[in-house]
């Protein structure tokens, strides 16, 4: 094994654990393979963390690689999905007249918005880059959603969007050098929180995750605050906050 | 605040420069109400603020569309002085 990279030793072990997996039902063998590398994660995302770029502390780093891994021998599996808390769901695809969806790039982000377009609810997103993503997305086959390039137009066309119905997502986050570590970590820009106080359009969070057991677990959830009583930079630590509380990931890992 | 074209040029260019800092650009009226507005130092934030300012200023809404077709500031003057010229309904 010596010279290999840990993604050519983690790709080898998964192929040995297809190839050994009988007539395993294919939801059985992702959950498995999934709680497998949740135990390797510490590992696996030191690691990714220093080498890659866009994989972010979701528990998505090792999504791609058991879902190809699972596929190569049931090429239709498709991860459970779930909806935490539906009934926010429900209320931004039916009844939602404005609406901003507040998000982090991860590879499966995404997915909430297939959800909505799946009830009937047409979604575009903000994106941060010119050309396709430098990293690879999770589709539930839904992926027909509009999106909106950055330029200096591109706050006019979300407005555009929301006067037609249309819920505009949002990439909050870029990605950045930790000053002193040895790691990047995510900051929060409020430009999208401005935006939505001057428009004065009801903001949600939006993250997609994998549960413990595989499924991709969709959540939407309505901030506390009432918009026209807090900042922009109050709404930034709100979004931050939740996102540490929801990820579960270590303080300071995301800042604003 | 006068809608004729001088003055709405005006309130244009108040409204724009608010957003930028680059003073000596500003010195030549002429020059930069020619000069692309994507050559402008706002990023999006910024040029939404302008526009709404103008919208306010003028009690007018602009269709998005519209805007983006507007190089430059004196492009958007002119659109500004045929939406307020354009019967309330329309707009």
């Amino acid at each position: 094994m010596s010279g290999m990279s840990l993604d050519q030793i983690a790709g080898r072990w998964l192929r040995a654990r297809v190839s050994r997996s009988g007539d395993m039902p294919a939801a059985e063998l992702f959950s498995r393979l999934w709680r497998s590398y949740r135990r390797l994660e510490v590992i696996l995302k030191a690691a990714r963390y220093v080498s890659r770029s866009y994989h972010l502390p979701a528990g998505t780093s090792g999504f791609y690689a058991i879902l190809k891994a699972v596929r190569a021998r049931h090429p239709d599996y498709m991860p459970a999905l779930e909806i935490a808390n539906p009934g926010v769901l429900r209320f931004v695809a039916d009844r939602a007249n404005d609406a901003i969806v507040v998000t982090i790039h991860n590879g499966i982000s995404t997915s909430i918005m297939e959800v909505l377009q799946s009830r009937g609810r047409q979604c575009s997103l903000m994106t941060t880059r010119r050309g396709p993503g430098d990293f690879e997305r999770f589709t539930l086959g839904n992926d027909g959603f509009g999106t909106i390039h950055p330029d200096q137009n591109v706050l006019l066309r979300a407005r555009r969007g929301i006067r037609s119905g249309t819920v505009i997502f949002c990439h909050a986050d870029s990605l950045e050098q930790h000053p002193t570590e040895r790691r990047t970590r995510l900051r929060i820009g409020r430009n999208i929180f401005e935006f939505a106080r001057k428009i004065d359009v009801r903001v949600f969070y939006g993250i997609a995750s994998v549960s413990e057991r595989g499924a991709i677990v969709v959540r939407l959830v309505e901030p506390g605050y009432r918009l026209g009583r807090c900042s922009a930079s109050e709404m930034v630590e709100d979004f931050v906050a939740f996102l540490h509380a929801t990820l579960g990931c270590p303080r300071g890992r995301i800042v604003c | 605040m006068s809608n004729n074209l001088e003055g709405i040029t005006s309130e244009v260019l108040r409204a724009f420069r608010k957003y930028t800092n680059a003073e000596a650009a500003w010195s030549d009226e002429a020059t930069i109400l020619s000069a692309p507005i994507s050559g402008l130092c706002l990023d999006s934030l910024d040029k939404l603020e302008a526009i709404m300012q103008l919208e306010d200023a003028f009690n007018i809404s602009f269709d998005e569309g519209d805007i983006e077709n507007c190089a430059t500031m004196t492009d958007l003057a002119e659109l500004i002085e045929k939406t307020i010229a354009r019967p309330a309904t329309l707009q």
